[in-house]
C-alpha cells in the first residue's frame, strides 16, 4: 500500500507514547485504543530522537501525571503499510491509513495517524491491535510524579 | 420546588440532560410524546419531564447516540416504567477484583484517580462510572467460566476494557460501554458490538 497525500514518507518511523492506560507491562499486553479511531498523536523519529521525544511526551503530560508514561512504541511506516495491506486482504476492504505532519509549538515532529477518509471511517480495533503487535518497545524508567 | 438533575451521558457524541420533577412542567410536554419538547443538537439536548430521581434511569436505558434514534426509540418506554439498567459506580466488586488480580486493581485505581478529561493529547475522557457498572455486570454473569488473568485498560471513551488470551482463540478484547460490549476476537478476526441484553449469548460465544 502507498501512503499518499501530504503524508509522511514510508521510509519514516514514528514514536507513540505508551501510557499505563494503553499498556499492561506485567502481562505484556497492549490496548487497541493506542491506535483506534483517528487523530492519533505520534512523533516523527527522523526529526526528534528518542530522548528528545520522551522529554516532550513527559512535558505534555499533566492528566495523567508524568509517571503514567511508561514507554514509547516505535513503528515504521513501511511496516504500517504492510499491516494495512494485510488487513485489507483479510477483510476485503480498501482502507488507507496516512500519517500527516502536524507540527506543534512544543513538538515540531508531531504528526497524526488517521484513516485517509476519517469522516467516513476510523481505524478499527482489529487493525489497531495488529499495529500494536508490530511496535518496537522502549520501556522507560519510572519518573517521580512531581519533578 | 422543581428538581433538576444533570446527568452526563457516555458515548462520543452524547449529551447531557436536564430533568425536572416539577408538576407544573407537565403542561409544556405531551405525555404521549414526551420527547416533543426535546430540543437542541446531537451534542447538547435538554429533556424536561415530570421525573423523579428513580426514573432518571430510564434515560440511561435509551440509546442516545443520536437524537433521531432517541426520538424513534422513546415509544418503547413510558415515564415511570421500570427499566433494567445498571447503577453507575466507581467501586469494584470483590469478584471483579478477584478476576483482574492485584495488578488489575492497582491499574483500575490509577485510571480512576490520575486520568482526567483530556488525557493523551486531549483525546481521553475520564473513567466512566457506567463502564465500571458494565464490567461488574459482565463479570457477575461469567459464573463458572474462567478467564485467565485479564489485563484492564482505560480507553479514550473513558471506558474500561479487558483483554486476555483464550487458549484456543488468541487474544480477546472487550470494551465496556454503558449499554453494550464492543469486542474483538483475534483468532477469527471478528469485531462487533453486542447489546448488554444479549449478555448470555455473548458470554457463551466467548467461551465456545
Amino acid at each position: 500500500m502507498e501512503l499518499t497525500c501530504d503524508a509522511c514518507d514510508v521510509s519514516e518511523d514514528i514514536y507513540r507514547a505508551l501510557l499505563t492506560a494503553h499498556w499492561d507491562p506485567q502481562e505484556q499486553r497492549f490496548s487497541s485504543s493506542l491506535f483506534k479511531g483517528y487523530n492519533v498523536s505520534v512523533s516523527r523519529k527522523g526529526l526528534k530522537n528518542l530522548d528528545d521525544t520522551v522529554h516532550i511526551f513527559r512535558f505534555e503530560l499533566h492528566n495523567p501525571p508524568k509517571n503514567c508514561l511508561i514507554g514509547v512504541g516505535e513503528l515504521s511506516l513501511r511496516l504500517l503499510g504492510n499491516i494495512v495491506e494485510a488487513y485489507n486482504i483479510e477483510h476485503n476492504r480498501d482502507f488507507e491509513v496516512i500519517v500527516v505532519p502536524r507540527p506543534k509549538a512544543i513538538n515540531s515532529a508531531h504528526a497524526e495517524v488517521n484513516p485517509k477518509e476519517c469522516d467516513v471511517d476510523k481505524i478499527t480495533k482489529s487493525l489497531a491491535k495488529k499495529m500494536t503487535k508490530e511496535m518496537a518497545i522502549h520501556s522507560l524508567d519510572a519518573e517521580p510524579e512531581f519533578t | 420546588m422543581p428538581v433538576a438533575y444533570q446527568t452526563q451521558v457516555y458515548n462520543d457524541e452524547v449529551c447531557s440532560f436536564a430533568i425536572s420533577s416539577s408538576p407544573s412542567i407537565a403542561d409544556i410536554y405531551d405525555p404521549l410524546d414526551p420527547f416533543s419538547i426535546c430540543s437542541g443538537s446531537t451534542s447538547t439536548s435538554s429533556i424536561v419531564a415530570p421525573f423523579n430521581c428513580s426514573n432518571l434511569q430510564i434515560l440511561h436505558a435509551l440509546d442516545v447516540k443520536d437524537v433521531p434514534d432517541l426520538w424513534s426509540n422513546q415509544a418503547k418506554y413510558r415515564w415511570g416504567q421500570e427499566v433494567d439498567t445498571l447503577q453507575a459506580t466507581n467501586e469494584l466488586t470483590e469478584n471483579v477484583k478477584e478476576l483482574i488480580g492485584e495488578n488489575g486493581v492497582d491499574r483500575y485505581y490509577e485510571f480512576r484517580e490520575k486520568y482526567h478529561d483530556g488525557w493523551d493529547n486531549g483525546r481521553g475522557k475520564k473513567l466512566s462510572t457506567h463502564s465500571t457498572a458494565m464490567l461488574i455486570y459482565f463479570v457477575s454473569n461469567l459464573k463458572n467460566i474462567t478467564i485467565s488473568t485479564p489485563s484492564i485498560f482505560l480507553t479514550h471513551n473513558g471506558n474500561l476494557q479487558l483483554c486476555w488470551e483464550d487458549g484456543r482463540k488468541g487474544e480477546i478484547e472487550i470494551e465496556f460501554f454503558h449499554d453494550r460490549f464492543e469486542y474483538y476476537i483475534e483468532a477469527n478476526g471478528e469485531e462487533d458490538v453486542i447489546s448488554k441484553h444479549n449478555i448470555e449469548n455473548f458470554i457463551s460465544m466467548l467461551t465456545d
